[in-house]
């Protein structure tokens, strides 16, 4: 294909337009460095763009630059952020104290206390049951020793 | 190092703002002409321009600085022109019905092919399979297009 063929294909124009493949751009962007003729093809063509754009042109709302300023800030200032490090040590001050009575509220235990207090926890449930158990048991047996005491005496009595 | 951020910084925005300056109107028109509201239009105005300082290292600013927007402006409207292919029935090309000397003295299919490119970022292998004709047809026509643009614009 001569450079004439290949500008008339129509590549530049879908070039322009952002329609071309990936693989297409790159071969135009190497043969642009190479042939003037399709670098100032290309001129044209954006040029011609440009011309379109500008004749469909709308004023843009007042507040759009702010608010494009504000979006741009707002990606700017994103605050830096410092690796917590919480083991104890003023790492801001430089001072190599041990804070021996931490500001945290919480502390961490081992994984195996949790079985431990599940097992507690359990263990005081079966306590529980098993108090209430024997409180209605040996309720229920001075009951009929009470009786018993009553049927003695009477028994005595009649006799 | 920290004024060297701050130079690049300035710069950027000093680059954002000439751009704004000089294509803004143009890409808000052209925003407008693919989502016809001017609110919608105006947030992707923004969308766009926030991507420009985003993408900014990676930009090759030697491209043609409107071609360069309204790329971006296109890769912003991806989800939109998504969206308007699931309607029912979907919506494939955007016709511009505004007044335009250019639009007006191309034929159907030169419009309907210029359209697609230059709103829809649409392929010509697209086209070529919606149209049932040859892709090299297709950019056959959209030169003639372009030709159209030229001619209108020299008289």
């Amino acid at each position: 294909m001569t450079i004439k063929e290949y500008i008339e294909s129509g590549i530049l124009e879908a070039y322009v337009l952002g329609s071309a493949s990936e693989e297409e751009a790159m071969q135009l962007l190497e043969l642009k460095t190479q042939h003037p003729e399709i670098r100032d093809a290309l001129y044209e063509l954006e040029t011609d763009l440009e011309r379109i754009a500008q004749s469909m042109s709308i004023p843009p709302p007042p507040g759009a630059l702010t608010k494009i300023e504000q979006n741009i800030n707002d990606l700017v200032n994103i605050p830096e952020t410092k690796p917590q490090l919480n083991d104890g040590y003023d790492h801001e001050s430089g001072n190599q104290y041990i804070a021996v009575e931490s500001e945290s509220t919480h502390m961490r235990v081992h994984k195996v206390w949790k079985l431990i207090f599940a097992a507690v926890f359990i263990l005081s449930k079966i306590f529980l049951i098993a108090s209430i158990y024997f409180y209605l048991e040996n309720r229920q047996a001075q009951q009929q020793i009470q009786d018993l005491k009553t049927e003695l005496k009477q028994y005595h009595h009649s006799h | 190092m920290v004024k060297q951020n701050e130079a690049l910084l300035q710069t950027k925005a000093t680059t954002i703002h000439s751009l704004y300056d000089a294509y803004a109107g143009m890409l808000m028109g052209y925003i407008f002409e693919i989502v016809k509201d001017k609110t919608l239009a105006e947030e992707y105005l923004v969308k766009a321009f926030s991507s420009v300082n985003k993408q900014f290292n990676e930009i090759n600013w030697s491209d043609n600085k409107w071609c360069l927007l309204q790329r971006i402006a296109k890769n912003e409207l991806t989800e939109f022109y998504k969206a308007l292919k699931d309607c029912d029935p979907p919506v494939t090309a955007i016709n511009t019905n505004s007044p335009n000397k250019y639009h007006d003295r191309m034929t159907d299919e030169q419009k309907h092919i210029f359209c697609n490119f230059y709103y829809n970022k649409r392929t010509s292998a697209e086209l070529s399979q919606e149209l049932n004709k040859p892709e090299k047809l297709i950019r056959a026509q959209l030169k003639e297009a372009f030709a159209v643009i030229k001619t209108s614009h020299d008289n």
